[in-house]
């Protein structure tokens, strides 16, 4: 194949300085949450069969940090979040403080109450994310494994 | 100009290298800002897909720079690789370069393309593919393995291209849009033509919107940004 050219880059890039990074002991981000609202099975049939979204999670391994409350994100984010599916999976993994129906679009004030759905959005959404575990499809059955973070969509070539 | 995302934390044995067709990316998405912010308001934020990651360095730049390119911090961000170094690579530099004002990265996923997502969910879908002309479009077990993936396109340059194309109407929302890049070889006059007669499942409106000189024996290459309206 064609050999790479030298790398040049463009002057004004060099003439840059890079971001000043957070404090090297940033650890590097994990699959969240709100992903499942995104996915589904990577199996062609099982895309347009219901049961195929979302996918459950199994044996999941979860990272809780702490991060300071944006109530605009939460606010902004909420029309469009798949409520039912959001619902499925947060109980699967064990938050079950989120109503059955989607709440209106919440006002910032009632967001800074300290237990309000808008604080239990921001712990699911924001503050958790997977470490380990699978996504199961409820249809094939078919595993996604997740590792250090990072979901596995690739079929075996049998599947494909 | 917005500050290129620091990479300096991965090694490039594995890895695509962030080069001139990455900076190109990143120059011409910066000059789309007042296109994105009109079309991605803060009250309808997009999910932001790249496909084919890498070193992390776009997904970085757009979930760092969300404030200025968007107007707005609620944009959500996403990627994948086919690559199984790449995931990590992007968790990684996004780690190093993100600040209290970065939009929401939901993580990098290890798939072919979009394998896995749901239609109709992107809402900015952006890819800078494997599109030096190869023989074969290699699968890692090849002579150059990640690298030979990251950068052969097989014929034309636009076996993994064309794939993409094929799949626009199925990944992208109805306002979605996509910026993809290509380059001399790929023929992309013909591709664009292609696109907004119908030949891809839906009359597309193409518009190349940022283009590199010829320099340091690079072809010159070209984004170009598709969408239904
Ligand atoms: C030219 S590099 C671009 C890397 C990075 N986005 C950048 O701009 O610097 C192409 C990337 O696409 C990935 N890739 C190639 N084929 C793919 C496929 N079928 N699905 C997902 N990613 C793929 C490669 O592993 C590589 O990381
Ligand atoms: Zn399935």
């Amino acid at each position: 194949m064609t050999a790479k050219p030298p790398f040049i880059p463009p002057p004004h890039f060099t003439l840059h300085p890079t971001n000043l990074p957070l404090p090297p002991t940033t650890p590097p981000p994990k699959m969240k949450i709100l992903t499942t609202n995104y996915l589904t099975c990577a199996l062609r049939a099982c895309k347009s069969h219901p049961s195929s979204f979302p996918l459950h999670f199994r044996d999941a391994e979860l990272q809780q940090d702490s991060l300071p409350f944006n109530a605009a994100f939460i606010a902004n984010i909420l029309p469009r979040i798949d409520w039912p599916a959001l619902l499925t999976t947060a109980t699967e993994l064990g938050f079950t403080g989120l109503p059955a129906e989607k709440p209106d679009l919440l006002a910032t004030a009632e967001m800074e109450a300290d237990e309000g759905v808008g604080r239990e959005l921001h712990r699911i959404l924001l503050e958790t994310q997977v470490v380990e575990g699978k996504l199961v499809c409820g249809n094939c059955g078919h595993e996604y494994a997740i590792h250090q973070g990072i979901a596995n969509f690739l079929l075996p070539g049998h599947l494909v | 100009m917005l500050p290129t995302p620091t990479t300096s934390h991965l090694s490039f044995d594995h890895i695509y290298e962030p080069s001139e067709d990455s900076f190109l990316l990143l120059d011409t998405l910066t000059l789309q800002s007042p296109f994105l912010h009109t079309r991605f308001p803060p009250t309808s934020p997009p999910l932001v897909l790249e496909l084919g990651s890498g070193s992390g360095v776009v997904t970085s730049f757009l979930t760092t720079h969300s404030a200025t390119l968007f107007g707005h911090s609620s944009i959500t961000t996403l990627s994948t690789d086919i690559s199984p170094h790449a995931p990590n690579a992007t968790n990684q530099t996004v780690a190093a370069n993100i600040t209290k004002e970065s939009g929401c990265f939901l993580g990098a996923i290890r798939t072919d393309l979009a394998t896995g997502l749901r239609s109709g969910v992107v809402d900015m879908l952006v890819f800078n593919p494997p599109y030096v002309p190869t023989e074969v479009v290699e699968d890692g077990n090849g002579e150059e393995g990640w690298i030979g993936v990251a950068c052969g396109g097989g014929i034309d340059g636009m076996e993994v291209t064309v794939r993409v194309l094929k799949g626009l109407k199925e990944y992208l929302s109805e306002r979605g849009v996509a910026y993809i890049l290509l380059c001399e070889r790929n023929k992309p006059e013909f591709v664009a033509e292609q696109l907004r007669n119908g030949e891809y499942g839906v009359k597309w409106i193409v518009k190349k919107v940022g283009t590199s000189g010829k320099k340091g024996g690079w072809e010159v290459l070209g984004i170009w940004r598709v969408m239904r309206w």
